[in-house]
């Protein structure tokens, strides 16, 4: 009797997880070279978390709970030298500026007319995120296709929710930047970019006036 | 060409808090207030959800059937090898079924230490008798195939790194099919058998695990093998039932079955290329 609902536990446990894995898939396909790597990762990942799932909390989020096992396997495993992370995590003195693009530029890189271009444009964006530092990529991965808040990825990758937004904002920076400069190359943009920049908000500030906000 | 006002660039600082929803109530009304009237930060707005939206999409690859069939297959293996507490007595049975092997182990003097031995450390932490316990826990509890023709057991080559084939004759032995059994990052192929017959205990089955003995090591900690031909076999227990360890031609096996250790020697004759 005990034997069987602690078999319908793990079973139950094995659908849930198992659930998760086109997720998990997704954001390994996407930080590994290729799907052998990906799959990998996916497998040990959930091997991981199925040994320990006596520790996880029932009730509580067992998506978030996965994924910061994703990311451990990953930091601890898969990524590569830290070289350009060093690099990239140096102090923001010179931060990638909201470069300044019209409205219609804007509108026509998000919708353009033609099909043809829409595609080229969605490639460059795919070679883009190829591109980004292993540690921006995750982070925007993180956020934009699995909706983690800020602290949930702060979470998952154990660094604090500022990294998480440097990460995010620079990661981005960059994918637009590759955008825009493909834009202008399919004369979707005009050549009116202007030196204005406007760098995060100190972060002490804004999580400040989240703070005072949620109070 | 306009400059951006003090409110836009105020607006900018936090438009990506403001599209990843991270905003609180009064910053996000302040926000929406000057989106509906600013057509540039509407843009810049609906820009940055038309790039998530994008990266969404990008990061959508769902599992291929196979992966998903492998990845599934080595979760329940997991699971079937520790079941959960505190109602653990499936658990309990197998931790003093070990200790009986264990003593019978080493009262017979078959003393063995298998290893998965590689340079890489997290392959260390698998354990000693991991490889064979697992052999043995798969024969005795068997999972899905993940093939059951010889075409499908061969594709599996792929995975494991070795080649695989048809172990013996079928007069001998008919094949029932294969499976992948993970070790961390290591993969080999279960390849299981039915004996033919009759009377109580039929159909006897055997299991020959087939991997690349470079990658996983079955380290033995006594000279206590047989010479067959050319070959040395390493006979050993696991879980109560024998298990007999070879190397042929870069490849690895270990049968195990519903046999004794004659039956095993006998049998793994068969597995060593002629
Ligand atoms: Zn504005």
């Amino acid at each position: 009797m005990f034997f069987r609902s602690t078999r319908r536990t793990d079973d139950a446990f094995l659908d849930e997880a198992m659930s998760y894995a086109d997720a998990l898939h997704g954001v390994a396909r996407r930080m590994c070279r290729n799907e052998a790597l990906a799959e990998d990762l996916v497998q040990e990942t959930l091997l991981k978390a199925i040994k320990s799932r006596e520790q996880f909390a029932a009730g509580t989020n067992l998506r978030s709970w996965l994924f910061r096992i994703l990311t451990n396997v990953w930091v601890s495993r898969y990524r590569r030298a830290s070289l350009e992370r060093a690099t990239f995590d140096a102090p923001d003195v010179d931060p990638i500026a909201d470069g300044w693009v019209s409205a219609d530029t804007m509108r026509n890189l998000r919708e353009p007319e033609e099909l043809a271009v829409a595609s080229l444009l969605r490639a460059e964006l795919e070679r883009a995120l190829e591109l980004l530092p292993e540690d921006f990529r995750m982070v925007v991965l993180l956020v934009d296709a699995q909706e983690f808040s800020y602290e949930e990825a702060a979470a998952a990758l154990s660094v604090p929710t500022g990294t998480v937004m440097s990460r995010l904002h620079r990661g981005r920076k960059m994918l637009q930047k590759v955008l825009v400069e493909q834009g202008r190359a399919l004369g979707l943009a005009k050549a009116e970019a202007m030196a204005d920049s406007t760098p995060p908000a100190n972060l002490e500030a804004f999580r400040e006036k989240k703070l005072r906000g949620t109070k | 060409m306009n400059a951006p006002s003090q409110e836009c660039r105020a607006f900018l600082r936090v438009v990506e808090s403001f599209i990843d929803g991270e905003l609180d109530p009064a910053a996000i009304i302040e926000g929406e207030h000057h989106t509906a009237s600013c057509a540039s930060c509407r843009e810049r707005v609906m820009l940055g959800r038309a790039m998530k939206a994008s990266v969404s999409h990008l990061a959508t690859s769902p599992m291929g059937d196979d992966a998903r069939g492998r990845l599934r297959n080595a979760l329940a293996a997991e699971i079937a090898r520790t079941p959960s507490s505190p109602k653990r007595a499936p658990r309990v049975r197998m931790v003093v079924g070990s200790i009986v092997a264990a003593s019978f182990a080493a009262a017979a003097a078959w003393l063995f230490a298998p290893r998965i031995g590689t340079p890489n450390a997290s392959l260390a932490e698998a354990g000693n008798d991991d490889v064979l316990s697992e052999l043995v826990a798969e024969h005795v509890r068997p999972l899905p195939l993940d093939g059951t023709d010889i075409q499908t057991v061969r594709s599996l080559e792929q995975y494991v790194g070795v080649p695989l084939r048809q172990h013996f004759p079928a007069s001998r032995a008919k094949l029932v099919g294969a499976r992948i059994l993970p070790f961390q990052h290591e993969r080999a192929a279960i390849v299981q058998y039915e004996l033919g017959g009759t009377g109580p205990g039929a159909p006897r089955r055997i299991s020959v695990l087939v991997f690349d003995p470079r990658r996983i090591h079955l380290a033995p900690a006594s000279d206590i093998a047989q010479q067959l031909g050319r070959h040395e076999v390493r006979m050993t227990r696991a879980q109560g039932l024998p298990v007999a360890v070879m190397e042929d031609e870069g490849i690895g096996y270990a049968l195990s079955g519903d046999v004794d250790e004659k039956q095993a020697m006998e049998l793994v004759r068969y597995v060593a290329s002629p």
